[in-house]
């Protein structure tokens, strides 16, 4: 499984409060741990969409115009470079668990395809920690 | 026979000829990725062409199938694109620029109508076209009509088995964006009637619907393609309004900075080109992403529940409603006998500085001219002393010289000559011996009085000094009893109060200021059990109604004359989670304008220093407050005269910082929790009017853990 420690490192949150969440990580309870893990791939998940979505509709437009012509390996690849990126960020390249849990995960934090989903973490975590 | 039925027998490859078949796009195989032979009307290809062909072919992928399109549907496109294709001339004619989903119209419009029309297969290249031009329409339509349309499944959407029957409807939301274009200015567009927009809407919308499922299958439904690349002008249609999902509506704000730096409105971004459009979503999604996850952890990391001490309120409130006991009365009596003794010292103690700041301040004058009358005769006679020194010096010094030195003795002189010359000079040299002796004797009492009155100049002159800094001492002692004996006064005050207000209580057996008191006591406990749903009502529930951060940041006044944006507020803690209870003005005291205009000042280190209103509002707040301080408890009425104005100069401060809750959801929450938990504290005290201190740095550790 991928740690908190390790999700933290990748996401792009400020680095005073990377600081803040690894100076504390070794006294945080088991239910803050689990949130702000939730957190991490909702917003490794956003920032990879939003990656892959303007690289295809730069690739898309660039098509329109006429300038370029890309097929679909093309489209593959820019998806598969961005996810390779990712997992080797993530220390995830070395077993196949690791590898399916990303994608499992990317998809389960999709901001595009569950959008409601971002928000719902905060619900939980306004309840729990209340 | 009807669009399913034609479509139903299409698909069984009915023999009638009333539906058409339209071959899938090819899949592209690994030999020739990229070079996907394109059915188009000529050899020669236009660039678009191949685009819009390509992009189908992704979408499509996998398995190849066949495509169906009603007549109906093909009429109803064929109008559209004849209609659409008439206004681009007319617009070209009119010299105005031309969008490219208008120029891709007018290139190959005319060849997509003829087959559409003829009832012929259609080339890829149609199916794109066709596909753009309606997905544009619809856009610019719901814009322009300031209306999102949607479609939500049909009820037999979530039976199985019959599913496939279930037809999808169309509705409408209202957003509050709308968008100007030139094709619709020269359709008239904006002369249309409601009813003449919703059906229009409607058979776009359906025809869009009954499209897609022709090119795509029933099953696409990838949202990261449907939304965005292949949105019209590439505008995902999710962010059209802001929704109460904070990262959406956070999108929005971001697309409408990016917006405004180039200087224009927010539907004006999707005008132009796809390329710039999708910088700015892009841009505009990882600033958002970047803030609201980050809103989140912090949220997650800081967040504390608030607890309270219910049996400790509940002593309260109940010591409150028990009917109070003479014996109540004689700890209250004490109280107020020792600080009036208190005071009795504070003011003898006072009383003894002022006579010693008056003497000292008194005498000040007569030392200053004994100093200055002293230090003129010690310098007259320093000057004499040293006068006289010199002079002495003067006389010293040939004396000195002619000591020790040979008697002149002229040649030729006989022995009894010389004799009396030796003679004469040893005597002339005693009698200068003894003339030295004398002068240096002299000199030395001089120069010993003359230090004896350079140390007298000095000490007149400390002298002076001295007194100066006693007075100092003395004003800086008198001005801090003064302030003790303030502070002893109003406190003496208060327990006179608490006193006669015991013996009344004890006399008439409970007030009902007592009950309200206790009840208002009780409520922050209710409140305390209640916050997951003020939170929840603030966060989501209500996140777009009357607990938004722009309602509650509201600085218009009600009928009678509260400021809305602290009324919702308080209604939001009190009201949301026991109605029956809620009572605006025992919300009023417990939760004054003042005390929330505070909070927000410290939420936001809002500096009131600095020149203009608010720096006024909030001296006047201070200086009132300072006055009210100083009115006596037992003149009841003006002090109640002088709350009102406390009050008067609260709401302004509200008015003037309440625009801050605007700033932050997030923000804004903090801000609620924070007066959630210092209320609770100040109950599980006895005190239900949460009254928080003036300054920040004297509450800061309180303060951090909420904000």
């Amino acid at each position: 499984m991928i740690s908190l420690k390790q999700l933290i490192k990748v996401s792009s949150f400020p680095e005073e409060f990377k600081n803040e969440v690894l100076g504390e990580i070794d006294e945080l309870p088991q239910e803050k741990i689990s949130d702000l893990s939730k957190t991490c791939w909702f917003f490794i998940s956003a920032d990879y969409e939003n990656k892959l979505r303007f690289e295809l509709q730069k690739m898309t437009a660039e098509m329109t115009k006429g300038e370029k012509n890309y097929t679909q390996e093309d489209f593959d690849k820019v998806e598969e470079e961005l996810f390779n990126e990712l997992t080797q960020k993530l220390e995830a390249t070395d077993t196949d668990a690791k590898i399916e849990e990303v994608k499992k995960q990317l998809e389960e934090h999709s901001v595009i395809q569950n959008p409601v989903s971002s928000d719902n973490s905060t619900d939980n975590n306004s309840s729990n920690s209340n | 026979m009807t669009g399913e039925e034609i479509t139903a027998a299409a698909a069984n490859e009915d023999p009638s000829g009333m539906s058409l078949k339209i071959p899938p796009p090819p899949t592209p195989s690994k030999e020739n990725k990229g070079n996907t032979p394109v059915e188009t009307e000529s050899k020669t290809k236009h660039p678009n062409e191949e685009t819009a062909l390509l992009q189908v072919e992704r979408v499509e992928g996998g398995e190849a199938k066949a495509i169906v399109l009603s007549k109906k549907d093909m009429e109803q496109s064929a109008n559209r694109l004849r209609n659409r294709l008439e206004a681009i001339k007319s617009l070209r004619t009119d010299k105005i620029a031309l969008t490219e989903i208008e120029e891709l119209v007018l290139q190959l419009g005319p060849a997509a109508i003829t087959r559409l029309e003829n009832g012929e297969i259609l080339t890829k290249n149609n199916q794109a076209l066709l596909w753009y031009e309606i997905h544009d329409e619809l856009f610019q339509k719901s814009l322009a009509a300031a209306k999102k349309t949607q479609s939500s499944p049909g009820m037999l959407e979530k039976v199985p088995f019959l599913r496939r029957f279930a037809k999808p409807k169309t509705e409408f939301e209202d957003t509050n964006l709308s968008l100007r274009s030139d094709y619709l200015e020269k359709i008239r567009f904006y002369d249309f009637s409601d009813e003449a927009i919703t059906l229009d809407l409607t058979n776009l919308n359906t025809l869009r619907l009954n499209v897609e499922k022709a090119l795509y299958g029933g099953k696409f439904s990838n949202p990261l393609f449907d939304q965005d690349i292949f949105g019209p002008n590439g505008y995902p249609q999710e962010f059209i309004k802001g929704t109460s999902n904070r990262l959406h509506t956070e999108v929005v704000n971001q697309l409408e900075k990016i917006a405004k730096q180039k200087g224009i409105e927010l539907p004006q971004l999707f005008t132009r080109s796809q390329i710039e459009q999708s910088r700015a979503i892009f841009d505009a999604f990882q600033a958002a992403s970047a803030q609201t996850f980050y809103e989140q952890g912090l949220e997650i990391l800081r967040n504390k529940s608030i607890t309270s001490d219910s049996s400790a309120i509940e002593a309260q409130a109940k010591k409150l409603e028990d009917p109070p006991k003479p014996e109540e009365i004689k700890p209250l009596e004490e109280t107020f006998n020792n600080v009036s003794a208190e005071v009795i010292n504070l003011e003898a103690k006072h009383s003894n500085l002022v006579a010693q700041s008056e003497q000292a301040e008194a005498s000040l004058p007569d030392l200053k001219a004994t100093s200055k009358t002293s230090l003129r005769l010690l310098t007259y006679r320093e000057t004499d002393l040293a006068q006289g020194i010199t002079n002495l010096k003067d006389r010293l010094r040939p004396l000195s010289a002619a000591l020790g030195a040979p008697p002149v003795m002229p040649h030729g002189l006989t022995a009894e000559q010389q004799a009396g010359i030796i003679t004469t000079h040893n005597n002339t040299n005693s009698q200068q011996s003894a003339e030295r002796m004398l002068l240096l004797e002299q000199l030395k009492i001089k120069e010993d009085y003359l230090e004896k009155m350079r140390q007298g100049k000095i000490l007149a002159e400390v002298a002076e000094e001295s007194a100066e800094e006693k007075i100092t001492e003395l004003k800086v002692a008198l001005k801090k009893a003064e302030k003790e004996l303030q502070n002893k006064k109003a406190e003496k005050d208060k327990a006179g109060k608490e006193f006669e207000d015991k013996k009344r209580e004890v006399a008439e057996g409970g007030t009902p200021e007592r009950k309200e008191k206790a009840k208002a006591l009780r409520k922050w406990d209710t409140v305390t059990d209640g916050q997951n749903d003020i939170l929840s009502a603030y966060y989501y529930e209500d996140a777009d109604g009357a607990f938004s951060c722009s309602n509650l940041s509201r600085i218009t006044e009600t009928a009678d004359e509260q400021v809305e944006g602290t009324e919702q507020l308080r209604e939001l803690i009190f009201q949301h989670i026991n109605k029956g209870e809620y009572g605006p003005e025992m919300a009023r005291k417990m939760l004054s304008d003042e005390t929330i205009a505070r909070t927000i000042i410290w939420r936001y280190k809002i500096d009131t220093s600095r020149p203009g209103s608010l720096r006024d509002t909030y001296g006047l707040v201070e200086a009132e407050r300072q006055a009210l301080s100083l009115i006596p408890m037992r003149n009841a009425a003006q002090r109640r005269a002088q709350e009102e104005v406390v009050k008067t100069a609260g709401k302004q401060l509200a008015k003037d910082v309440l625009p801050y809750l605007k700033r932050s959801q997030l923000g804004t929450g903090r801000i609620l929790q924070f007066l959630i938990s210092e209320g609770v504290k100040s109950a599980e005290k006895g005190n239900p009017y949460l009254e928080l201190p003036k300054r920040y740095d004297e509450y800061e550790s309180s303060i951090r853990r909420y904000m």
